[in-house]
Order: C-alpha cells, then sequence, then structure tokens
C-alpha cells in the first residue's frame, strides 16, 4: 500500500518547495536536534559505557576500565532471573488484560459510534492520561485498599476479597488503568479506517458475524491492536511506579532493581548494566512479537 | 426468456429518519434477465438494492426471493450475491483467497475449492493472478475479481452496485460488454444499479427507471428509450426536445395538441381537453425544409457532427428545438437566420406525463 | 447511502458493545471520581462519605511544603511550556520544509524520548549530568521536561504544518516579503493554535512528570509530584486528596483548553 502512495506523494512535494528555504529549514532543525543529541543520544551512549565499568567492593569506586562483570552477575544470579521473568509475566498478563479492554472499546468509538462523536469519544478516553500519573496510582491505593472505597462500597458482598492493595492483582489494574488509553488509540484509528463494505462483502458471501469478526475485522484491525501492545507493553515493562506503591515485595519489577542501583544500592554501573538488558529484552520481546503478528504480511 | 419469478418486491417502503428512500415499490424480477436499476442518486436505487441483498430491512412490504419471503434475514442467510462499488476486495487476502471466501464458508472440499477457483479465474480472463493481492491488480481487474468472487457461490441473483463506476470509459464500455458476456453464459438474474443511463441501455433485458423513491417506468432498454412515459424519464434518458403542449381536444383514442406555434394529432389515449402535457421527439426525426407546409422556424446554430448536421431552431412562440439532419447529397443545407419549415409525423411524437423537469 | 447501515436499529451486538464501553469509561474515571469526591469527605478515609468537608483545602493552604512545591512545579511548567513548544516550533518547521538523506531518521529520532523507559531515560541523564558536572537540581529538571515534551509538542505543530497551503507563503513571496518577514506574517499567525496547543500540553506534561524528575531532581528541588509521592508512601494524609483533587482539575482544564486552541486551528485551516 505505501510504496504504491508514497513515490507520489514525494513528487509533488520536491516540486512544491522552494530550494532556498532548503538551507532555511535546515538550521532550524539544529537546536532541538543538538538537544536530543546532547541530553538523550550521548546519555544513552554513556550508560552503555558504564554498563561495561564495576565498583570496587572495598572502596565503593568506580572502576572505568571494560568488564562484563555486571552482566555475568544478572545472568547468574536467579534473583535477577526471576525478577526479569516476573517483570515479563506481569507486563504480559496486564497487556492481555488491557487488550481485552481496548479492543472493543477502539472498535466501538471507531466503527460503531457515529462519526461526529467520535471527537468527544476520544476526548474522554484522553482525559485519565492526562491526568497525573501519580494522582491516578494513589487513587487505587485508596479504591483497593482494605477499608478503602471498593470495601466501602461493595464489602457486603460475599466472596470478594477486602484487600487487594499489595497484591499483583493491584499492580495489574494499575498498569492497566495507566496505559489503557494510549492501547485504544491506535485501535480506534484502524477501525475507523475499516471500510464496511468488507464486512458486508463478508456476510454477504455467507459468514456468520462471528466469522465475519474473525476472518475480516480482526486481521483488518490487526495493524492498530500490535501498535497497541508496543505502545503498552514497552513502558509497563519499564516502569517502576507502579509496582513501587500498589505491590507487595515479591511483585517488585526490573524499574525497581534499577532504581534502587541509584538510590539505595548506590551502584550505577550495575543499574546501567540492568537497563541495556532490559532494553535488549524489550527489543527482543517485540521483535518477536512483531514477526509473531506478521503485520506485513497482511498487507503485503 | 422464462417467466418464474426470482425477486419479488411488494410495496416496500424504506425510511432512514425523516427521509423516506424507498417509497411504495413494487417489482417482479424474472429468472435469467439483466435488469437495471436506473435514476439520479438519491432516487432510492441502491436502497431497494441494498434491501434485497439484506444489508437493509423494509420498514413495510415484503421482498420474496424464488417465492420466500425475507422477512430480515441477515445476509449471510439469503442466495444473493453482491458486487460492491469500489469492490470491496478483502486487502489482506490474495486474489484467489477472496474468490474462495465464499466457498470455504459453505464447508466445501480443498480440492473442490480449488478447482472452482481456477474456473472462475478463466471466466473473468484472469487465470495466471490468483496468487497477487487485490492492490496489485488494476481496477478493471479488481472489478472481474469481484464479479468472480461473487459468482462462485452460485447465487439466485447477483446485485451489482454501480461496480463499473470507479473505471475510465474506455475501460468501462469494454467491462459493459464483458459484463453482458459472463450474464448470458452463467445465465442467473443480474440486478445492476446505476445512474449511467448509456450503461443501462447497452446491457439490460430492463431497465427500471427511479426517481424519489417511486419507480417512474419500467420497460425494455427500446421501451424506455423510445417511449419514455414521464418527463422525468424523457429527461433522464437525455432527450433533447421535450416541449410543453397544450390538449386542444381529445377522444377515446386521440388528441390534438398545440405547441410552437403548430398543431398535431397524436395517437394517445386519456388525455384531457385544457390539460398541459409534455411532448417528446427525437432530433433525427425532425424534417426540415425550406419551403414546407410545416411549423416556421428560425435557424439559430449550426453544428456539425460528422454523420449528421445539427440544428439549433427557434419556434415562432421562441420554443427551442434540436433537429438533426443526415447531410448526403441530396440534403439541403441551412444556415444560422434562415427561415425554415419544420414537419413532424404525429407517430415519432411521445406523450409525456409528470410535472415538468427544472432546467428541461 | 452505504453508511445508513448501522442507523437502521441497534442489533444486540451494538447493545452490548455500548454497555460495555460504559463499563471501561467507568473504569478510567473511578480513580478521579475516587480522589475529588474523598477530597471533600469529612471522615478523611477512603469510604463513601456522609457529609460534606473543606477542612482537607483549609489544611492544604498551611501546608507550606506543597505550596512550595506547587510554586516549583508551576515555575518549571511554564518555562517547559515556552522552551518546548519554541523547539517543537522549529522542529515541525524544519522538519515540514526540507528533504535530504535521513530525513525518516531525524524525524524518528525525535519520537525516541517517548520510546526510551523513563527509568532508562533518567538514570542516563543523572549519569550524564554526573560526568559533566552539573548539580542536579531546577536546569536538570527542566532539560529532562524539555526532552520528555518535545516529541508531543512536535506532534502538535506538525499537524498545523500539514493542513498549511504553502501557497500563501509563495504569495508573500511573491507580494515581495522577505523570508522572515513571510515567516512571522504568514507561517506563524497560521501555526499559532498549533504552537499553543502544543504549549499548553507541555506544560501539563511538565507539571505531571515524575519518573525523570525523581532522577535528576537530586535533594534540593522537589516538584509537586515528588512530594505527592514521598508523602503517599512515608505521610498518607488527606491533604494528599485535596492538592490531588486541585492537580485534577488543573490538568483536565488546560487539556480541554488545549482542545479548544485545536478546534481554532481545524477553523483556520478551513477557512485557509
Amino acid at each position: 500500500m505505501a510504496t504504491t502512495s508514497l513515490p507520489v506523494e514525494r513528487e509533488t512535494s520536491r516540486t512544491a518547495k522552494a530550494p532556498r528555504r532548503r538551507l532555511g529549514g535546515g538550521l532550524m532543525l539544529l537546536p532541538p536536534l543538538a538537544l536530543l543529541f546532547i541530553f538523550l543520544v550521548l546519555p544513552l551512549i554513556l550508560v552503555l559505557v558504564y554498563s561495561f565499568y564495576t565498583l570496587n567492593p572495598i572502596t565503593g569506586l568506580m572502576q572505568q576500565d571494560f568488564s562484563l562483570q555486571n552482566y555475568k552477575d544478572i545472568v547468574n544470579s536467579s534473583l535477577y532471573l526471576k525478577i526479569f521473568w516476573r517483570t515479563f509475566q506481569i507486563a504480559i498478563v496486564a497487556t492481555a488484560v488491557a487488550l481485552l479492554l481496548a479492543y472493543p472499546m477502539g472498535y466501538a468509538i471507531g466503527a460503531v459510534a457515529p462519526p461526529r462523536l467520535h471527537g468527544l469519544l476520544l476526548l474522554l478516553v484522553i482525559i485519565p492520561f492526562w491526568t497525573s500519573y501519580i494522582v491516578r496510582t494513589y487513587a487505587w491505593i485508596g479504591i483497593l485498599q482494605s477499608h478503602g472505597f471498593l470495601d466501602s462500597l461493595l464489602g457486603w458482598v460475599p466472596g470478594l476479597p477486602t484487600e487487594l492493595l499489595y497484591t499483583r492483582t493491584a499492580v495489574i489494574i494499575g498498569f492497566v488503568h495507566v496505559y489503557l488509553p494510549i492501547m485504544i488509540l491506535p485501535i480506534f484509528a484502524s477501525a475507523r479506517n475499516l471500510d464496511r463494505r468488507l464486512i458486508e462483502a463478508a456476510q454477504d458471501l455467507g459468514a456468520s458475524p462471528w466469522r465475519t469478526f474473525w476472518r475480516v475485522t480482526f486481521p483488518l484491525t490487526l495493524p492498530g491492536i500490535v501498535a497497541g501492545i508496543v505502545l503498552f507493553f514497552i513502558p509497563t515493562f519499564g516502569s517502576f511506579v507502579t509496582p513501587q506503591l500498589l505491590g507487595g515485595t515479591g511483585d517488585l519489577m526490573v524499574g525497581n532493581v534499577i532504581a534502587d542501583q541509584f538510590g539505595e544500592a548506590f551502584n550505577w554501573p550495575f543499574g546501567a548494566a540492568l537497563s541495556i538488558v532490559m532494553t535488549i529484552v524489550v527489543i527482543i520481546g517485540m521483535a518477536i512479537f512483531f514477526k509473531f503478528a506478521d503485520v506485513d504480511a497482511i498487507y503485503g | 426468456m422464462s417467466s418464474e419469478i426470482d425477486v419479488s418486491i411488494r410495496d416496500v417502503v424504506k425510511r432512514f429518519g425523516v427521509m423516506t428512500a424507498v417509497d411504495h415499490v413494487s417489482l417482479d424480477i424474472h429468472r435469467g434477465q439483466f435488469v437495471t436499476l436506473l435514476g439520479p442518486s438519491g432516487c432510492g436505487k441502491t436502497t431497494t438494492l441494498r434491501m434485497i441483498g439484506g444489508f437493509e430491512h423494509p420498514d413495510e412490504g415484503e421482498i420474496a426471493i424464488r417465492g420466500e419471503p425475507m422477512g430480515n434475514r441477515p445476509p449471510h442467510h439469503r442466495d444473493t450475491s453482491m458486487v460492491f462499488q469500489n469492490y470491496a476486495l478483502f486487502p489482506h487476502m490474495s486474489v484467489a483467497d477472496n474468490i474462495a471466501f465464499g466457498l470455504k464458508e459453505r464447508k466445501k472440499p480443498k480440492a473442490e475449492i480449488r478447482e472452482r477457483v481456477q474456473e472462475m479465474l478463466r471466466l473473468v480472463e484472469l487465470p495466471e493472478h490468483g496468487g497477487r493481492r487485490p492492490k496489485q491488480l488494476s481496477g478493471g481487474q479488481q472489478q472481474r475479481v469481484a464479479l468472480a468472487r461473487s459468482l462462485v457461490v452460485e447465487p439466485t441473483v447477483l446485485l451489482l452496485d454501480e461496480p463499473l463506476g470507479a473505471l475510465d470509459l474506455k475501460l468501462r464500455r469494454q467491462m459493459q460488454l464483458e459484463l453482458k458476456r459472463i450474464q448470458e453464459r452463467v445465465g442467473i438474474t443480474f440486478i445492476y444499479v446505476t445512474h449511467d443511463q448509456e450503461e443501462a441501455l447497452t446491457m439490460s433485458d430492463r431497465i427500471v427507471v427511479m426517481s424519489a423513491g417511486k419507480i417512474e417506468q419500467e420497460g425494455s432498454a427500446e421501451e424506455i428509450f423510445e417511449r419514455p412515459r414521464t418527463r422525468f424519464v424523457a429527461d433522464f434518458m437525455g432527450a433533447q426536445n421535450i416541449l410543453d403542449a397544450d390538449v386542444v381536444d381529445a377522444d377515446a383514442q386521440s388528441a390534438r395538441l398545440r405547441f410552437g406555434g403548430g398543431t398535431l394529432a397524436v395517437s394517445e389515449a386519456g388525455l384531457l381537453p385544457g390539460e398541459t402535457v409534455g411532448v417528446m421527439i427525437r432530433p433525427e426525426k425532425i424534417q426540415l425544409s425550406a419551403d414546407g407546409a410545416g411549423v416556421p422556424a428560425t435557424v439559430h446554430e449550426r453544428v456539425y457532427k460528422g454523420a449528421t448536421m445539427s440544428y439549433q431552431l427557434a419556434l415562432a412562440d421562441g420554443t427551442r428545438l434540436v433537429a438533426d439532419s443526415m447531410h448526403g447529397d441530396h440534403a439541403e443545407r441551412f444556415a444560422p437566420g434562415d427561415m425554415v419549415s419544420v414537419t413532424m409525423q404525429p407517430r415519432d411524437l411521445v406523450v409525456l406525463r409528470g410535472v415538468p423537469v427544472q432546467g428541461a | 447511502m452505504a453508511s445508513s447501515a448501522h442507523r437502521s436499529g441497534l442489533s444486540l451486538g451494538d447493545r452490548l458493545l455500548r454497555i460495555y464501553a460504559g463499563l471501561v469509561y467507568l473504569f478510567l474515571f473511578a480513580p478521579i471520581i475516587v480522589v475529588v469526591i474523598s477530597s471533600f469527605n469529612p471522615s478523611g478515609r477512603w469510604n463513601v462519605p456522609h457529609g460534606f468537608t473543606m477542612r482537607w483545602y483549609a489544611d492544604l493552604m498551611k501546608d507550606d511544603e506543597i505550596l512550595h512545591a506547587l510554586r516549583t512545579s508551576l515555575t518549571i511548567a511554564v518555562l517547559v511550556a515556552i522552551i518546548s513548544s519554541l523547539l517543537g516550533l522549529l522542529a515541525a518547521y524544519g522538519l515540514s520544509r526540507t528533504r535530504f538523506p535521513g530525513r525518516g531518521l531525524v524525524q524518528a529520532l525525535f519520537y525516541l524520548p517517548m520510546l526510551v523507559p523513563g527509568v532508562v531515560c533518567g538514570i542516563a541523564l543523572v549519569i550524564w549530568f554526573n560526568k559533566l558536572g552539573i548539580a542536579t537540581g531546577f536546569l536538570t529538571i527542566l532539560i529532562a521536561h524539555v526532552l520528555v515534551t518535545l516529541p508531543f509538542t512536535l506532534t502538535l505543530i506538525m499537524t498545523s504544518f500539514y493542513g498549511f497551503d504553502r501557497r500563501l507563503e509563495e504569495a508573500a513571496h511573491d507580494l515581495g516579503a522577505n523570508d522572515w518577514n513571510t515567516f512571522w506574517k504568514v507561517t506563524f499567525p497560521l501555526v499559532l493554535p498549533g504552537v499553543i496547543g502544543g504549549a499548553l500540553i507541555a506544560f501539563t506534561l511538565s507539571f505531571d512528570e515524575f519518573v525523570l524528575t525523581f532522577f535528576v531532581a537530586g535533594g534540593g528541588v522537589k516538584t509537586l509530584p515528588l512530594v505527592i509521592y514521598s508523602r503517599i508512601r512515608y505521610l498518607l494524609s488527606p491533604v494528599i486528596n485535596a492538592i490531588a483533587t486541585v492537580v485534577i482539575v488543573f490538568s483536565i482544564a488546560l487539556l480541554l483548553l488545549s482542545q479548544v486552541a485545536q478546534v481554532i486551528r481545524a477553523r483556520k485551516a478551513e477557512a485557509a
């Protein structure tokens, strides 16, 4: 699809621009690019460099010679592997739960609701997202704690757990709430672009609504689903505030361990190495996911 | 031509909010015919087609297919198949998978599906294109795939919703003939929706002209073109000469009409003296002579059209008229400003009912 | 006519979908509603309130730590809004007006702050500032906030440039205006709503930013989210509900304001 439409677009924009403004536009890019380069690219490179340093166990000073010790420590320690595995599990479960909520939501707004309501319905999705992360997480403490809001509202229902705070469930709820909006948006976009006639064509050719969903609607909205999953999974995997505030000691994630290296443990090289491993794990995870989801094959 | 009825529409009404899209329409469509619903946009033709397909449900009335009332039965439980405007091919499937879609839903064996898909690809003359994606095909090719996808499930009735609208003129002409060829080969009923009268004339066994949710006229292509019954139909079929005429006197079989400064007798029943009607005459049926006994007229403009010469005339009362004459060696030629005499044969006059069309 | 299919009565599926969507909205808004309700709850506890009080707001007015943090956050947010929208404007102008090899890469670079996990970004900055010998504090917070808000301001301002009729600039040139005058008299007024929208979003994001601030704040400067975080962990009190409500109302008001700016932009684009 893109391969047929892009060259045309490029052609027109090439003819439309005045050659003398090329330099001016380039100059304008310099300040923001310099900022990004100095305060993001270089620092990230420095993280990589630091990850090969070590801390002298006696003096507590950093030794600036190349060593793979930090990485060895991570791989050889069952504790860190366990934490990575736990992080992975929590992120996967949260992503799955979020998808169950986000898909019908994005579909309902994009493909069922009349277009004139799109702006309003999306605004209602975005408002919670723009509201302070800390405040929202704090609110869940109040809702989920024993004798909390949920308790006072539904405490009379037998069989409901009274204490959800500091459990894995609370962490999942927190993640789903915090990042659900950014999963809904791409799903909405793909559902809105769905050609209704394709659904009608499928039904016309004998497919029941259920079969139509699996053979037409789902594959055509898959790009939105994939984008939503990526946008949800990455920040969830790297989070440390939510498990810190809502989880118990058994729910700490990689982000917490990294944060600790810069606070309590004060081992920057090890924290840097953990960050690098986390980034690599996320990249590999996403690569596997993309291969599995095979979005290109849909529009190939 | 079989007299069995494939689709029977009885007094169907469909409203969208305050607008009535289809207003008490009744229509029988016979087996094996190529029937065209023709009319301007918003006339209710597409809604009618979508109701036959089950995409919309009538608010009143009943649609039956092969004698079986459809009620609110959804599309996937109907033996109809639709070729959509802009084709609606599944972009995530190959051409072959698109065509196989309906067969898979009907749980046909794999070998049979493969064979039938290949057979269809041959029918629409795309035998080598099964493995491609719809987006890799030209508009005309996509059109054929859409046709194959609908035909392969062997529907009772094939519904076509302006399927050629996105093609350029040359390709459209070519596809019109091909559609007709395929329809004659498979022998099933085609119901075709278009706003292009030429397309309708080229392909249809029967044409149903619709306007404002109602059927204006139903008949063979020739009947619709030669003998439109209303001003709307005449105008929509591209009639150039529609004149206002007063009925001077009338009896059971015939009437005398006055228009443009002359009177003519026509054999038309049911006219009332004093009534104003429309009169249509085709430009090529008008004879011009320098000194005839007909109605006098002035030549305004002369346009050379190859095989014919077209004259813009003004009658004594200002009525405009277009006359085409063959300009062989013997034909007289006139120049702008010339006074001529216009004669018409009563049998060439078509009396039109209904209110004058705006701008006609 | 084709789009009218879903107007003809609601199917059972659509009805269920509506109920489901309503429940998801309830889930999304529940924490916000609960905090606001609790801020007026006389019991000071997390339960369905019996009564109404402004006591926690009165307490808030006496809480110097929070008020001071609020001032700090507002100052930083204003500066971030100005710097980030200005840089976003430069970047959007540059990206929409130039074609050069590797342009896609540069554009991707602008979105990098959004993709790198906050923790990684945070420690990278801490290490970097330490290396450069820049003391953590007000300035480092400012830099971090500009960094995380830039992708958002850029995106918003870019949409203004995409809906822009380039012929207007050409007309200005044609009438004798130089590049500088063309920019300020034609280009800037037309993209201004996008810039304002970007500034408002940057303000909100900066005002709420926690993760990066947590790393780069150092000991001395405390923004409001930092204070709220430490109160949650060590000194839970109903005053937090009051300040949280203030933050919520403030954020929503700013978001709505930026939406208004968007609508104005769309109107202008239509008129142009």
